[in-house]
């Protein structure tokens, strides 16, 4: 059967690729610490869903319904949204299959298994299944639903992910529309309107909870898990509940036909000039530029940021009443540069041999690697300083203060992204947004890296704002310094880390 | 000095052999054919020359110089054109030879008058402004010989160059390769069409299984042999097989 054959041939693929990196040194050891700590921590939140099920499907007649619908809502959606935007493009080399007579469903189908079985993803399912187990120990009678709305859950987990992240591609491939979008999206959002939209209702926090809590009953797991044992209603309900996940299979499936017999489009790119450039750092910068601005990835990682600090500060205000955002925007938006740090070389994939024939030092190498994503970092970051002046009206320290810290992080991230470059390293696709999932420990060093590096900035950024606000841009610019200095003093042991490990980079890129 | 040394070279990729202890040494100025069947560890030998992969055991000497104990300084020297040709496929033919010029030290103006003349020679014209991954593959082929020659290099690998490559194309390579060996330049080279090195290359060099099995003159191998192919078939062991069970 194809859909066997599709997954398996992911499966194999996927497996002989990390398996090759494997044979060297003792990596076994460290792959089996990161599975034994994916494993506990998978373990660890689904005996949390398991109970948080069962204490609810206890008391279905009353608040447990409201906590079972919004979690399960915010575990399907939620999720699936999160990991959509945030997350890699498809993952099947559906470009590769058009030879094949598949069907689009199939492929579908395919993709949304392969989906399943990232380390991410798999243990949101686990916790997912978790607690329908757990309401289902509660309530025996409901078991015959709760299959259905496992189900319903899980398509909608998968589907959203892969639904939305190929919306947001299509848009990041269509610069000028996307930028756009994000201009119309910042007026919307911008503080002015949304205390206009707020503004006769000024409730207290306890109101807006109270308010949030009474729309939850609204959300279609919460109306499924609730409906009637029969009539009418219940089947209105059930049609409800299943049309999320029905949209999202057939927006996929016609997603996939298209993807499966459109013509690969000719990069007709007009000659922008031949680039000059006088130092080898700056060659090798140059070049890393114009491949992030050619494929869709880069112009995506590009356009995501935007999209964040658009919706970063509508979530705060929705949230949390909180109209000042700046951090937390800067930090998020720091977030979505990361990844080229991590992967320095995942665009020139196997022609990274190119590079490493030309007679340049590794330290060349990282540095006009580093001069490229970090001039994109200070463009970005300029743009959102401007950008939360203006419309979202921050004050002048604040933005500067946040731009300090987007800085400081992406130094932070390119000095440990070096590492990780060399040592896991990837190709990156450079004609879609495929097949970009970083390897577990790439994940796991970016999450844990990133929660250190933000949650320290961000703690000592509370402490100052509390007890000496008018110290926030010395902060700023003191954190900033100290982090050029990290970045500048380890240059040189990471270039001989790269130098020792050229080959093993050339041969991981095939 | 010899051009190119190699003492003793073993490559192994985990538990596969692909290099088997291959010494030989060659003079500036020498031209050899390597031949070899598909998987005998012909590619494998000439990244290790060009300093793309490390030798697991033995060592290899570019112009009398340790390739790894000076990689910056042998890479300068060397002109490589791999069998993958995986360019730097988002730039277009012309902007590819400038940047690698320009890493090699060239000014821009030569080197936009070498690209533009090794471009020319090569009858490599592609439409204006298409970047190379919409070449063919005689295009790319034609592109990386180029980008393997702009910086006047000393030693030149080229593995497979005459695969894909037209018959016109074919004879401008095979005039480069005779005026490069005129000029005192020494050139590797490794095909699959004996022909080719029959016409052209002085010496043959014979890898089977990763192990140098023959090196010499192609004079010697004509007073033993017919042919080139006779020769080849006779150490490499061929033999014809069977037809398809279900043809
Ligand atoms: N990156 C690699 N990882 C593992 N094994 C490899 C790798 N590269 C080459 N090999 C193995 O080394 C051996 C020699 O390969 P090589 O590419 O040098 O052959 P070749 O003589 O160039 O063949 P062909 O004529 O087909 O180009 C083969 O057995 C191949 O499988
Ligand atoms: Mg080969």
């Amino acid at each position: 059967m194809a859909l066997r054959a599709l997954v398996a041939a992911h499966a194999q693929s996927a497996w002989n690729r990390s398996t090759r990196q494997l044979t060297r040194g003792g990596r076994n050891l460290a792959l089996a610490f990161i599975a034994v700590c994916w494993g506990v921590g998978t373990l660890g939140f689904s005996t949390a869903m398991l109970a948080l099920g069962w204490a609810a499907g206890r008391d279905l007649d009353g608040r447990g319904l409201t906590l079972a619908g919004a979690t399960l809502f915010a575990l399907s959606w939620g999720l699936g949204l999160m990991f959509g935007l945030t997350g890699s493009g498809r993952l099947l080399e559906v470009g590769q299959l058009k030879a094949y007579p598949v069907r689009p469903l199939t492929l579908l189908f395919a993709e949304l298994a392969a989906r399943a079985a990232e380390p991410l993803t798999l243990g949101c399912i686990m916790g997912l299944t978790a607690l329908h187990v757990g309401l289902a120990v509660a309530q025996p009678g409901l078991i015959p639903r709760l299959v259905v709305m496992l189900a319903v859950h899980l398509v909608v987990l998968l589907g959203a992910q892969f639904v939305l992240g190929e919306l947001l591609a299509a848009i990041a491939r269509r610069a000028r529309i996307a930028l756009v979008l994000v201009g119309a999206l910042a007026m919307g959002f911008s503080p002015r309107v949304a205390a206009w939209l707020d503004g006769p209702r000024r409730e207290h926090g306890f109101e807006r909870l109270l308010r949030l809590t009474d729309s939850v009953r609204y959300l279609p797991s919460t109306r499924l898990l609730g409906a009637p044992a029969g009539g009418w209603d219940a089947l209105g309900r059930l049609c409800e509940g299943l049309a999320g996940p029905l949209m999202l299979l057939l927006i996929g499936a016609w997603v996939m036909g298209r993807e499966h017999t459109a013509h690969a489009a000719v990069a007709t790119e007009r000659e922008k000039g031949l680039w000059t450039f006088d130092s080898p750092d700056a060659g090798i910068a140059r070049l890393h530029l114009s491949t992030l601005f050619r494929t869709p990835l880069g112009r995506y990682s590009l356009v995501a940021p935007l999209f964040a600090m658009v919706m970063v500060p509508w979530v705060m205000q929705m949230l949390f009443h909180q109209q000042r955002a700046s951090l937390a925007v800067f930090i998020y938006a720091a977030l979505g540069t990361v990844q080229f740090h991590f992967n320095l070389f995942g665009f020139d994939g196997p022609a990274v041999a190119e590079l490493f024939r030309l007679p340049v030092s590794s330290a060349t190498l990282l540095r006009g690697k580093h001069l490229a994503v970090l001039s994109l970092a200070l463009l970005e970051g300029a743009v959102l300083a401007v950008f939360l002046r203006l419309v979202r009206e921050e004050s002048s320290s604040e933005c500067i203060a946040g731009l300090c810290v987007f800085l400081t992080i992406n130094l932070m991230m390119a000095t440990l992204g070096r590492f990780v470059s060399a040592v896991w390293p990837r190709t990156l696709s450079r004609s879609g947004l495929r097949g970009t999932a970083p390897p577990l420990p790439v994940v796991l060093v970016n999450l844990f890296g990133t929660f250190a590096i933000a949650g320290s900035l961000g703690l000592t950024h509370w402490l100052v704002m509390h007890y000496a606000p008018a110290y926030v841009v010395p902060w700023g610019v003191g954190a900033l310094l100290l982090g050029a200095a990290v970045f500048a003093l380890t240059l040189k042991p990471a270039a001989a880390f790269l130098e020792a490990r050229r080959e093993h980079v050339l041969l991981s890129m095939k | 000095m010899n051009a190119l040394e190699l003492f003793g070279v073993t490559k192994d990729f985990g538990a596969v052999r692909a290099v088997h202890e291959v010494s030989f040494a060659l003079e500036p100025g020498s031209l050899i054919g390597l031949l070899g069947r598909n998987g005998a560890g012909k590619s494998t030998t000439l990244k290790m020359i060009s300093g793309l992969l490390q030798p697991t055991a033995g060592r290899v000497e570019v112009l009398g110089r340790d390739v790894a104990k000076f990689p910056l300084e042998t890479r300068r020297d060397v002109g490589a054109m791999p069998e993958e040709m995986a360019l730097l496929d988002m730039l277009s033919g012309p902007q590819y030879l400038r940047f690698v010029a320009r890493m090699y030290g060239l000014d821009t103006k030569t080197a936009d008058a070498r690209a533009a003349e090794l471009m020319d020679r090569l009858e490599l014209l592609p439409p204006r402004g298409t970047v190379i991954a919409d070449y063919s593959f005689g295009m790319k082929k034609k592109l990386a010989l180029s980008s393997a020659l702009i910086h006047s290099p000393r030693l030149v690998v080229l593995d497979e160059p005459f695969e894909g490559i037209d018959t016109v194309t074919s004879r401008t390579i095979k005039d480069l390769i005779a005026l490069l060996q005129a000029r005192g330049v020494t050139v590797v080279l490794t095909t699959h069409v004996l022909e080719i090195v029959e016409a052209l290359c002085p010496r043959v060099a014979i890898i089977e299984k990763g192990r140098l099995v023959g090196f010499g003159p192609l004079d010697e191998v004509k007073r033993t042999h017919a042919t080139l192919e006779g020769l080849f078939l006779e150490l490499v062991g061929g033999h014809r097989k069977g037809e398809l069970s279900w043809l």
